[in-house]
C-alpha cells in the first residue's frame, strides 16, 4: 500500500494482515526547492540571500478578502499593513520596514512582471503568490523604484493535465465591532447646560429630563451589511499550450449606510510553447469597480457627525420629513446627509502584458515583455436640491463630474545565461528596460439643475444645468529608462553570492541628476551542505546570509519639480459687472539639481529548517538609512515665494529585526497542524533635515498642530502640550504657571516644561509615536481528515493613536459627549483629575493638541477564525467540494476607546497623516460562509 | 549567433535612441517661468496675480486656503469691538490667542500677516522687473506699472502697521535673502514713493470692465492716510482734499446697499477688494459670510460685535441698523433673525446670509457680499467718511 500526500514524500508499506496501521509520513524537504520570484527571474527558495516574505495562495484561500493587502496582514514579518479605512473597497497602508521618508512611501507592485499595477485592481482568487522583497539587496533590482520594498504579485497559471473548473461563492454579513458609547438626549443637556452655565451663560435646556433618551445615532447610521464573493475559474491546458481563465463578482455593502463597493473582473493568462525555442504568453485582467462613498476622517464628515450629532434630533419628524431641532445649533442628521449625499466613483481598469521568450542559444534566454495599464477613475458628485428645514437645506443642485485618466506602458527586455561549471553554478541576468506614465485630470462643475433630480438619476446631467459652469484640467508625465543586470552565483550549492546593479534615468530627475546607480550585493552560506554538519540528522537547511544594497524612491518627485513654472489662475475680480480675470504668477523655484531619495541598507540573517522540516526559523536584522530624503526648504517668508524648492536633504534610520517560527506536524492518525509565528520591531528616527532642522508639522483643522518631525524623532510623531492633571482649586492656579486669561479649577494643567512660568507655544514636546515597536502576527491551522481549522492572530504593540475627534466629542460644546464625559468630568475639587469642566467658551484652551488626546495603539485581533469540512469523493464525485464558514475581526483585545485601533492614512495617502482618528470608518466584523466546487 | 547579436543590438539601439523622449519630459498644462513675459496679455495676467493676494485675508487654513492678513482676527477680535466667537473658546485657537492677548510666535493670525502680504509685494516686484521690458503700448505699460506700485505700497502698510521695522524687499531677482529690518520711518517712505508714482499714472476712472482696478483716487487716499499714520496732517489734509474735490466720489445715499452685489463699486467706494461668489473654485470668494454668519443659519459665528461697540453708535445713527443684528430683528430677507451661539448677542449684519436661493455649490455657498465695512470693521479700504475721520483724529490728539 502507498501512502502520499502533498508535501510529503510518498511511503510503501506492506499490509501484512494488519488492520490498523499507523504511518508517519517524512516530510518531502524538496519543498525546499519551492521556487520564488525575485524580480525579472526566479530563484529557489532556499538559494534566497536577500530577505523576501511570501504569502501563497493557499494562505489566502476563502477569506472573505476584497484587497490584495489584507492577505498580506499578519502574514509577513517586518510588515505594517493598517487598513486606511473600513469603508467597502478601500486601501490600506503597507510600510515595509517602517518608513523611510516624509513622502510617498507606497511599496512598488508588480504584477506579472508589469510595475506599477495598482493593487486595488487585483482579485486575491486570482493570486498564486505574493513575494515581498525587504532587504535593499533583494530589492535592488527595481532601483530608483524599490526604496519602499517591492510586492510582487504572481496570478495564477494553467497547469498541464485535465481541464478544471472551480467555482466559489461565499455569503458574508458584516457587522461593527463596537460602539462608541455616547450620551443620551437627557445626558447631552444636561452637559450642555452645565457648559453654558460655567462659561457664565444661561442654561438652554429647561428640562432635560423630558428628552429621555432620544436618538442613538450610531443605530441608526449602522448596520448589518451583505457582502458576495462569487467566482468561476478554469484552467488546464498541455505541455504546449496553458491556459487560466477566471471571472468573479463581489459586492460589499458598507456597514455605514450608503456605502458599498462592487467589483466584475476577468482574467485571461495564457502561455504557448511555439517551439522548443519560443514561447509566448499574455497576462490580461479587466475589472470594472463602483464606490459609494460617504465621507469619513473629519470632524464634520458623516462618521464624525454619527458621533457628534444631537441625540434629541429624531431620525423622522412625525411628517415623514427628516429629523431637525429648530431649535439646537447642532441639528445635522447623518441619515439624511447620507439620504442626500451621492459622490460614486467608477474605476475600468485593464492592465496586461503579452511576453516571448526566445531561447537563442542552450542556457542563454532571452525574454521580452511589454506590459500596459489603463483606466479611468470617474467620480460623479451630486449635490441634490433638498429642505430639511428652513436652516438645512440646498436650493440649488449642483453636480460635477471628475475623470482621471491614466495610461502607462512599459517594456523590458531582458537575457538570462544559466551555467554550471563543475561546481560553479553562474545564473546572469541584464536587461533595459523603458516605463512611461501619463495621467490627466478633468473636471466640470455645473449648478442648477432640475429639483426633481434629487429623486431621479436620469437627470443628474451637465446638460441640465442652469448657471455656475466651471472646467479644470491639467496633465502629468513621467518616463524611465534602465540598465539592469544580476549575477547569481553559487560553489557546489554551499556558498551564494548575489550581485545586482541597476542605472535608473527619470524624467523627473533634474537636468544635472538624470541617472542614478544602484548596487547591491548578498552573500550567503548553506553550512547545512557542509561536510561537518551532514551527520547532524535534524538539521535539514541552514543558510546564513547578508547582503547591502543601495536604493531609490523616485515615486517622491513631483513631475517637474525640476522646472521653474508658471501657476496658472491666479485669479482676480474686475469690472462692473464683476468677471472674474485669469492671471498668472511663477510662485516656486525648481531644482535642477533634484534626484531620487536614496536608500541604503545592511541585512544580516539566516533561515533555519530541521527536525525533518517540522520546524522552521528565520532572522533578519537590517539598518535602513534613507538619504537625499525629499524636502521643500521653507524659504525665508519675506521673499513672497509660496512653494518652496524641492531639494535632497533629509535623512532618516530605521534599525530593526524580524523573526519567523513555525512549527508543522502531522501525528500517526493523520492529524496535520501547522502554527506560525512572525515578529518585528522597527525603530524609526530622523537623523537629518538640511533645512536648518526645521520641522515638519501636520495641522489638524480646529486643533491645530499635531504631529512634528524633527531630527531625533520618530516621523510624524504627535505634538503638544504636556498635561498634569486638572487644575483642582484657584490656589494650585496661582501656584502653577500661568496658562490664560479665565483659567479655573477644573481646566487641564499643562506642564511648564521650559520653567518659564508661562504656559505657550514654547512648551510644547513630543507627545506620542504614531509607529508600532513591535508587529506580529500567528497564523495557524488544523486538519484532521476533511476538516480544517484555521486560526489567524494579528496585532501591533507601543504605537500610540491620536484620538482627534474628541475635539468635538469631549470638547464641551453643542455636540453630543462620549460616555466618558458624563462619567468621568470635573465637577468640583477631587471629582476628576482626567476630564476637564464643561465650558463651551474653553478660555484655557482645554482642547488644544494635549496628551489628552493621545491613546495607547497597541491591540491584538484575531484576524480570522474558519472552519472548512471538504466532503470526501466517496460521498460526491468531485474533484472538490468543500463547504467553510468563519469569522474575520471577531476579536480585538485594546485600550483604545475609539471605533477601531487600526488606522491607517485618510483617503490621500498623505504620509504624514499617521495614526490620527478623526473619526475613520471602523474596520468590520464579516461572519461568512462559503462554497467552494471544483470538477 | 550573428543574428541573435544583430537583434539585440538593435533592440537595444532603439530603446536608447527612445529615450531621449523618455527621459525629457516636458511640463504640461504649465508655462514655463521664462516664457511668462513676452506678451502685453502676459503682462495683464501678471497684475492681475499681483492683485490677487487682496482677497487673501479671510480664513486660515485646511481646503479654504488662500490665508492672509485676517483683519477681523488683528483688527476687530484684537479691539473692543467684537468677541470671537465660533464654535467654542478653542475654535481657531489663534483668534482666542488674540483676543486673550496670549499671542505665541506661531500664531496663525500672524503668520498669514506676514507672509501673505510679502506674497502681494512679490507679486507687484514681478511686475515692476518684468513688465517694463514687454513691447506693448505704452500708456497701458504704464499704467500696470502703476497699479503694482500701488499694490506694493498697499502691501507695505498693512505690514508696517501690523510689524513695525519689516525687511524692504524691492526686487524678485534676490538671490541671497539676508535682510534685516528697515526701520519704519524708511518704509513709510518707500510707500510714500510708490503711491506719488502711482499717482501720476493712474487714470481717474476705468471703464466697466477695468472697474476695481486702482485709481488715482485711491492712490491720493492711501497717500493720505499715510501721512494720518505719520501725523503729517496737512499733508493728509491736501491728499484727501484733492480726492474729495476730483468730484469722482459721494456719499452713497444706500448705506446697506454698499454691502450688497448691487452696491459693488459704488460712487462711495474708493478701492475695494473685489470678490465674486459664483464662479466656482477660483479663489475669488469671500468666504466671511460663512465665517461671521449665525450658527443657526449654517454660518460659524465668528466676530461678534460687542455692546461696547453698538454703545459707540450715536442715537438713532441709520449705520448702526446696518452693521449688527441682534435675537428677533427683521431680516433683510424676511426672515426673523436667530443668533445662534453669539456670547455677546450680536452678529455682523453687512457680512452675513442673505436669501438662499442665491447658493450655487459647495465654493460659494451666499450672495451676500461686503468688501468694505463700515470704518469700525474696516478691511483696510477706504472710503468717503475718512473726511469725517481726520477731523475726529485731530481733535483727539
Amino acid at each position: 500500500m502507498v501512502f502520499s500526500s502533498i508535501g510529503f514524500l510518498s511511503q510503501e508499506i506492506a499490509i501484512e494482515g494488519r488492520n490498523t496501521i499507523n504511518v508517519g509520513l517524512t516530510p518531502d524537504i524538496k519543498s525546499l526547492e519551492e521556487i520564488v520570484v525575485v524580480g525579472y527571474g526566479t530563484q529557489k527558495r532556499s538559494d534566497v540571500t536577500g530577505a523576501i516574505g511570501s504569502v501563497s495562495a493557499k494562505e489566502i484561500e476563502d477569506e472573505p478578502i476584497i484587497q490584495v493587502g489584507q492577505a498580506l496582514q499578519g502574514k509577513v514579518a517586518g510588515l505594517q499593513v493598517p487598513q486606511n479605512s473600513g469603508a467597502p473597497g478601500s486601501g490600506l497602508l503597507i510600510r515595509v520596514r517602517g518608513t523611510g521618508t516624509v513622502n510617498n512611501a507606497e511599496p512598488l507592485y508588480v504584477v506579472d512582471g508589469n510595475p506599477n499595477a495598482n493593487p486595488l485592481d487585483l482579485v486575491p482568487e486570482q493570486i498564486e503568490s505574493i513575494q515581498v522583497l525587504k532587504s535593499a539587496s533583494a530589492a535592488a533590482i527595481y532601483g530608483a523604484q524599490g526604496a519602499n520594498g517591492v510586492i510582487l504579485i504572481t496570478t495564477k497559471q494553467g497547469k498541464a493535465g485535465a481541464s478544471q473548473l472551480d467555482v466559489n461563492f461565499s455569503q458574508g454579513w458584516q457587522q461593527m465591532q463596537r460602539q462608541l458609547p455616547m450620551t443620551n438626549a437627557r445626558e447631552y443637556a444636561i452637559l450642555y447646560n452645565e457648559g453654558m452655565v460655567n462659561a457664565g451663560q444661561l442654561p438652554i435646556y429647561p428640562n432635560p429630563d423630558a428628552l429621555g433618551e432620544g436618538t442613538n445615532w450610531q443605530d441608526e447610521v449602522f448596520r448589518v451589511a451583505p457582502m458576495t464573493d462569487v467566482s468561476v475559474s478554469a484552467s488546464g491546458g498541455s505541455e504546449s499550450s496553458k491556459f487560466y481563465f477566471s471571472g468573479g463578482y463581489q459586492n460589499q455593502d458598507g456597514i455605514v449606510k450608503g456605502s458599498s463597493f462592487d467589483r466584475v473582473n476577468i482574467r485571461i493568462n495564457s502561455s504557448h510553447n511555439i517551439t522548443p525555442a519560443i514561447k509566448v504568453g499574455q497576462n490580461l485582467s479587466g475589472s470594472l469597480a463602483k464606490y459609494e462613498q460617504i465621507s469619513e476622517f473629519q470632524f464634520g464628515s458623516v462618521l464624525g457627525n454619527t458621533l457628534t450629532a444631537n441625540p434629541e434630533v429624531p431620525v423622522k419628524m412625525p411628517d415623514g420629513g427628516w429629523g431637525y431641532s429648530p431649535t439646537s445649533l447642532n441639528s445635522t442628521n447623518p441619515l439624511a446627509t447620507i439620504h442626500y449625499t451621492n459622490n460614486d466613483t467608477r474605476r475600468p481598469v485593464i492592465n496586461g502584458n503579452v511576453y516571448a521568450d526566445i531561447t537563442l542559444l542552450k542556457d542563454l534566454v532571452f525574454h521580452s515583455q511589454f506590459n500596459f495599464n489603463l483606466g479611468y477613475s470617474e467620480n460623479t458628485i451630486f449635490n441634490p436640491y433638498y429642505i430639511i428645514s428652513s436652516r438645512t437645506q440646498n436650493l440649488v443642485a449642483n453636480l460635477e463630474e471628475r475623470t482621471t485618466r491614466f495610461r502607462e506602458y512599459s517594456w523590458a527586455n531582458t537575457l538570462t545565461y544559466q551555467k554550471a561549471i563543475g561546481e560553479h553554478n553562474f545564473d546572469l541576468l541584464g536587461g533595459i528596460t523603458t516605463q512611461e506614465s501619463y495621467m490627466q485630470f478633468i473636471s466640470a462643475y455645473a449648478a442648477g439643475l432640475p429639483e426633481n433630480a434629487t429623486d431621479n438619476p436620469n437627470l443628474r446631467y451637465l446638460d441640465l444645468s442652469t448657471q455656475g459652469n466651471r472646467v479644470e484640467g491639467d496633465a502629468g508625465e513621467w518616463g524611465i529608462l534602465s540598465f539592469l543586470g544580476r549575477v547569481n552565483y553559487n560553489y557546489s550549492g554551499k556558498y551564494f553570492t548575489t550581485v545586482n546593479f541597476r542605472a535608473d534615468g527619470s524624467s523627473r530627475f533634474g537636468e544635472n541628476n538624470k541617472f542614478g546607480y544602484f548596487p547591491s550585493f548578498s552573500l550567503g552560506w548553506k553550512i547545512s551542505e557542509e561536510a561537518f554538519l551532514q551527520n547532524v540528522g535534524w538539521l535539514n537547511n541552514l543558510m546564513l546570509r547578508g547582503g547591502w544594497g543601495s536604493l531609490g524612491n523616485q515615486s517622491s518627485l513631483p513631475n517637474y519639480a525640476f522646472a521653474n513654472l508658471v501657476t496658472p489662475n491666479i485669479n482676480y475680480t474686475f469690472g462692473r459687472p464683476q468677471q472674474v480675470i485669469r492671471g498668472q504668477a511663477p510662485i516656486g523655484v525648481g531644482n535642477p539639481d533634484l534626484k531620487w531619495e536614496a536608500t541604503q541598507e545592511t541585512n544580516l540573517g539566516f533561515d533555519f529548517m530541521g527536525f525533518e522540516g517540522k520546524v522552521t526559523a528565520s532572522f533578519d536584522w537590517y539598518n535602513k538609512k534613507t538619504t537625499d530624503m525629499l524636502l521643500q526648504v521653507p524659504v525665508i517668508q519675506y521673499s513672497g515665494i509660496q512653494e518652496s524648492p524641492y531639494v535632497n536633504g533629509g535623512n532618516v534610520v530605521n534599525k530593526g529585526f524580524e523573526v519567523m517560527l513555525g512549527y508543522q506536524n502531522t501525528t500517526a492518525n493523520g492529524f496535520n497542524y501547522n502554527i506560525s509565528g512572525n515578529f518585528a520591531h522597527n525603530k524609526n528616527e530622523v537623523t537629518q533635515l538640511s533645512n536648518n532642522g526645521s520641522a515638519f508639522f501636520y495641522r489638524a483643522s480646529f486643533i491645530g498642530l499635531v504631529n512634528i518631525t524633527e531630527v531625533g524623532s520618530p516621523i510624524a510623531s504627535f505634538y503638544g502640550w504636556k498635561t498634569d492633571g486638572l487644575f483642582q482649586n484657584q490656589e494650585e492656579i496661582d501656584a502653577h504657571a500661568f496658562q490664560s486669561t479665565g483659567t479655573a479649577p477644573g481646566d487641564i494643567k499643562f506642564k511648564d516644561l521650559n520653567g518659564d512660568n508661562v504656559i505657550n507655544a514654547d512648551d510644547q514636546t513630543i507627545i506620542g509615536n504614531p509607529w508600532p515597536k513591535f508587529t506580529y502576527g500567528v497564523n495557524s491551522s488544523f486538519s484532521y481528515k476533511g476538516f480544517d481549522l484555521r486560526l489567524q492572530l494579528q496585532g501591533v504593540s507601543g504605537n500610540d493613536i491620536y484620538m482627534a475627534m474628541k475635539f468635538r466629542t469631549e470638547g464641551s460644546n453643542f455636540f453630543n459627549y462620549t460616555k466618558n464625559v458624563w462619567d468621568n468630568r470635573w465637577t468640583g475639587p477631587g471629582t476628576s483629575n482626567d476630564v476637564p469642566r464643561m465650558t463651551t467658551n474653553d478660555p484655557n484652551n482645554n482642547m488644544r493638541s494635549s496628551e489628552y488626546y493621545v491613546e495607547n495603539g497597541s491591540y491584538l485581533r484575531v484576524r480570522n477564525i474558519q472552519l472548512g469540512y471538504k466532503i470526501p469523493q466517496s460521498v460526491i464525485k468531485l474533484r472538490n467540494l468543500k463547504v467553510y464558514a468563519s469569522i474575520q475581526n471577531a476579536f480585538t483585545l485594546t485600550k483604545y476607546p475609539g471605533f477601531d485601533p487600526e488606522i491607517g492614512t485618510n483617503r490621500d495617502s498623505n504620509p504624514l497623516y499617521i495614526g490620527i482618528d478623526e473619526t475613520n470608518y471602523p474596520v468590520p466584523r464579516i461572519y461568512t460562509l462559503g462554497l467552494t466546487l471544483g470538477i | 549567433m550573428k543574428r541573435v547579436l544583430f537583434i539585440l543590438f538593435a533592440l537595444t539601439g532603439w530603446m536608447v535612441i527612445g529615450c531621449e523622449d523618455i527621459l525629457e519630459k516636458q511640463p504640461l498644462a504649465q508655462i514655463d517661468a521664462s516664457n511668462a513675459y513676452i506678451t502685453d496679455v502676459d503682462a495683464a495676467k501678471a497684475v492681475t496675480a499681483a492683485y490677487q493676494p487682496l482677497t487673501a485675508n479671510n480664513w486660515c487654513c485646511g481646503a479654504w486656503g488662500n490665508s492672509g492678513f485676517m483683519h477681523w482676527v488683528l483688527a476687530n477680535v484684537a479691539s473692543d469691538d467684537t468677541e470671537k466667537g465660533g464654535e467654542s473658546g478653542s475654535d481657531q485657537l489663534y483668534a482666542q490667542q488674540v483676543s486673550l492677548f496670549n499671542i505665541p510666535s506661531d500664531n496663525d493670525a500672524i503668520r498669514f500677516a506676514w507672509s501673505s502680504q510679502y506674497i502681494g509685494v512679490r507679486r507687484a516686484n514681478l511686475v515692476l522687473d518684468n513688465v517694463s521690458g514687454i513691447d506693448m503700448d505704452a500708456d497701458l505699460k504704464s499704467q500696470y506699472l502703476a497699479e503694482a506700485k500701488f499694490l506694493r505700497a498697499w502691501y507695505y502698510i498693512n505690514l508696517v502697521k501690523t510689524f513695525g521695522d519689516v525687511p524692504l524687499v524691492l526686487s524678485s531677482e534676490v538671490e541671497a535673502y539676508e535682510l534685516t529690518r528697515t526701520p519704519t520711518e524708511e518704509v513709510y517712505a518707500q510707500i510714500i514713493n510708490d503711491l506719488k508714482d502711482a499717482i501720476q499714472d493712474l487714470p481717474l476712472e476705468y471703464p466697466d470692465t477695468d472697474k476695481g482696478r486702482a485709481t488715482k483716487g485711491a492712490a491720493q487716499a492711501y497717500l493720505g492716510k499715510v501721512y494720518l499714520y505719520l501725523n503729517d496732517f496737512p499733508m493728509a489734509e491736501e491728499m484727501f482734499g484733492q480726492v474729495i474735490n476730483s468730484g469722482t466720489y459721494a456719499l452713497d445715499p444706500d448705506y446697506f446697499g454698499m454691502f450688497l452685489r448691487d452696491g459693488e463699486n459704488s460712487v462711495e467706494h474708493i478701492f475695494q477688494a473685489q470678490f465674486l461668489n459664483d464662479q466656482g473654485a477660483q479663489p475669488a470668494n469671500n468666504q466671511l459670510n460663512i465665517v461671521f454668519g449665525s450658527r443657526a443659519r449654517n454660518g460659524w459665528g465668528f466676530n461678534c460685535p460687542t455692546q461696547d461697540f453698538v454703545d459707540a453708535f450715536e442715537e438713532g445713527d441709520p449705520r448702526l441698523s446696518s452693521s449688527v443684528y441682534k435675537e428677533g430683528d427683521v431680516m433683510p430677507d424676511g426672515l426673523i433673525a436667530n443668533v445662534g451661539n453669539t456670547p455677546t448677542g450680536y452678529l455682523n449684519k453687512n457680512i452675513m446670509f442673505l436669501n438662499m436661493k442665491e447658493w450655487v455649490g459647495p465654493y460659494n455657498r451666499a450672495e451676500m457680499t461686503s468688501t468694505c465695512v463700515l470704518a469700525k470693521l474696516c478691511y483696510g479700504m477706504l472710503r468717503q467718511p475718512m473726511r469725517m475721520e481726520i477731523h475726529r483724529q485731530r481733535l483727539t490728539r
